[in-house]
């Protein structure tokens, strides 16, 4: 695990308020799983606390990990404000990330993403075509609020349909119902062994495991957010609730046994 | 210069003044980023005698140089903690201090009774945890509970007995006097300040219990200034913290008196901070001429 200062190679913004970042982290580059995250630190005192960002791709021959984040606070627009050059305290990869063995038996694979729930799934889908799962398997439904701001990373390794609000983008309306219109009118076999994973926003979450809970054939993966104390299983700040087979509700740690977690488990209200 | 950090805490002797704070640092998930062995001491998280859940999250906001935490106390329950925790401290060449919740005289036996049997070289008697209900921090603002649940626990054990203080009354020094009249072997403080965040655009708490306790670099001032009235008020050894981050604040803590100094919030944040503080602190020792630690332990007037 690495824990020490990076040097930023690149600073791109990609909408108002979204930003790619690339850090020569060839340590995390290396290691890291689709679905983990890294903390950044502020450089500032005031802001002890980590910044936990989900890795968006990496680069291990280069070195390079690549993050997309959302300017909507004071760490974050002091990331922003950082150039080429600058350097940041790193901590990671922290995280289980995404469970990818089913993908590789099932018929149908699912990926959803909503607005700064996609860039984690990026990686997921290079490393899920590498493991053999072809082109037309992959089924890709990206959401935004209106104009997209990536996309087309995604298209060499399944197909993409892009949904938005305001319809300035694809389907208008949001990537569940993208899925939905999908699911109905394209999947003829309902039997086959389908893999869902999603990252986004609550409502979008809770939509799915709505709508697939009683699919005995559909398997569901969650990444969740948290707000987080360390990152790295020492606080308890973190827990997500689960709902296991006897009814009864564990708690698991989103930093350390998460961010990923079985759709149908995750327990949204208390 | 050959320098002597070692220090004894209720007759026990620790390698160096330095621990961790309860439910900041965990043996496990620390492990990955430093040899524990460098440490006097650990202390671990509160475990009661059964499993607690916790609070509902958000139980972690930011401050300025700080944070409020709501956790409540979630732990495994004694049981899963002798049974995994403890071999695996074991492993380090360090002394185990082990903190114990509850949340009525009862449960404070109960755990303390099953802890002090297994391989542990000290208890910290945590009366002071603003997240709880009952228990917890209703013990450690009343005096008469306070010395009550002291001189129970103390019946049930046999290692020595740490009480940890809170900081959320208006005169310390009455606790740690009714802690000493318990029997209290040693004190521990301060626990977490009671605070709290308001989201101003949401209009609502940024914690779903609303309160919580409130840690990290910015309340230093307040801490050294308990620690100092307390050494000033009673015999007993302390073990000090709040907001520790270097080497200059180890010394503090030991000339306003205390024994031990443990680092806390910032065990969360940069998870190797112990190596960097005994080196400071070792610094702080050469260039100021301290070839014993002990030397300038409660040099304050
Ligand atoms: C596992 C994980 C992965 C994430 N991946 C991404 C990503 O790839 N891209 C992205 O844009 N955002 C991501 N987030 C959310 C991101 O961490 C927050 O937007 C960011 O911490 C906000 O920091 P700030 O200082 O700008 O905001 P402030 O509101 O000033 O932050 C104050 C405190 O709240 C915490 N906080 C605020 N919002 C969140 C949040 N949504 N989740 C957790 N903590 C929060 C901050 O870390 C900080 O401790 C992720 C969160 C988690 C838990
Ligand atoms: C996340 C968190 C969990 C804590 N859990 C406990 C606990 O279980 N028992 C306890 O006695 N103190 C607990 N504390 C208090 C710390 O041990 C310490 O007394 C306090 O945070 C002050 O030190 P600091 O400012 O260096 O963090 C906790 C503090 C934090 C931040
Ligand atoms: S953030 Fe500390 S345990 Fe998860």
């Amino acid at each position: 695990m690495l824990n020490d200062r990076v040097t930023i190679v690149s600073q791109e913004r990609l909408a108002p308020g979204i930003e790619k970042i690339t850090l020569l982290a060839p340590e995390i580059a290396r290691a890291a799983a689709p679905g983990q995250f890294v903390n950044l630190y502020s450089d500032e005192k005031d802001k002890l606390l980590p910044r936990p960002i989900s890795i968006c791709e990496v680069d291990p021959e280069r070195g390079l990990l690549i993050l997309i984040y959302a300017v909507v606070g004071k760490g974050t627009a002091e990331m922003a404000a950082k150039q080429a050059g600058d350097t940041m305290r790193v901590l990671g990869p922290l995280g289980k990330g995404f469970p990818l063995e089913e993908a590789e038996r099932a018929e149908e694979v699912l990926v959803v993403g909503g607005g700064l729930g996609m860039p984690p799934l990026l990686y997921l889908c290079r490393r899920l075509s590498e493991l053999g799962v072809c082109r037309d398997k992959l089924k890709i439904f990206l959401g935004f609020r209106s104009e997209a701001w990536m996309g087309e990373e995604f298209a060499p390794y399944g197909t993409v349909f892009m949904a938005s609000d305001d319809g300035a983008t694809g389907f208008k309306g949001n990537a569940v119902q993208c899925l939905q219109l999908h699911v109905q009118q394209k999947s003829q076999n309902q039997s086959a062994a389908r893999v869902l994973y999603t990252c986004g926003p609550l409502p979008m979450m809770e939509a799915i495991q709505t709508a697939f809970m009683d699919d005995p054939n559909m398997s569901l993966w969650f990444s969740l957010e948290e707000r987080m104390g360390c990152g790295f299983g020492a606080c308890a700040g973190c827990p997500a609730q689960l709902r296991m087979p006897d009814g009864s509700i564990k708690r698991e740690g989103v930093c350390k046994l998460g961010p990923v977690f079985s759709g149908k488990a995750v327990v949204f209200h208390e | 210069m050959n320098k002597k950090l070692q220090v004894e805490l209720c007759g026990i002797p620790m390698k160096n003044p330095l621990t961790t704070a309860s439910g900041t640092f965990n043996p496990q998930a620390h492990s990955q980023f430093y040899d524990l062995g460098i440490l006097g001491a650990v202390t671990v998280k509160g475990v009661a005698d059964q499993p607690w859940p916790g609070n509902p999250t958000p139980r972690i906001a930011e401050t300025y140089g700080g944070m409020l935490n709501s956790v409540g106390l979630q732990n495994p329950g004694a049981d899963s903690f002798i049974a995994e925790d403890i071999p695996f401290v074991r492993q380090y060449d360090t002394k185990l201090i082990v903190n114990l919740a509850g949340h009525s005289i009862e449960e404070y036996c109960r755990v303390a009774e099953k802890i002090t049997q297994a391989d542990v070289d000290l208890l910290e008697l945590n009366i002071s945890c603003p997240n709880i209900k009952e228990g917890g921090v209703a013990f450690g603002t009343n005096p008469a509970m306070a010395e009550a649940v002291v001189r129970e626990v103390k019946k049930v054990v046999t290692k020595p007995l740490i009480v940890k203080l809170s900081p959320n009354v208006t005169d310390i020094t009455e606790i740690a006097k009714a802690a000493e009249a318990g029997g209290a072997d040693a004190l521990s403080l301060i626990n977490t300040l009671f605070g709290m965040r308001i989201d101003v655009y949401k209009r609502r708490p940024v914690l779903a219990q609303k309160m919580g306790g409130f840690s990290g670099p910015a309340v230093k001032p307040v801490a050294v200034r308990m620690v100092y009235q307390v050494h000033k008020a009673t015999s007993l050894p302390i073990v000090a913290m709040g907001g520790v981050s270097s080497g200059e604040d180890v010394a503090e803590f030991i000339m306003a008196g205390a024994t031990m100094v443990a680092t806390g919030t910032l065990n969360l944040v940069e998870p190797d901070c112990p190596v960097r503080i005994l080196a400071e602190l070792e610094a702080f020792m050469d260039q100021t001429g301290v070839s014993d630690i002990q030397e300038i332990r409660g040099i304050i007037d």
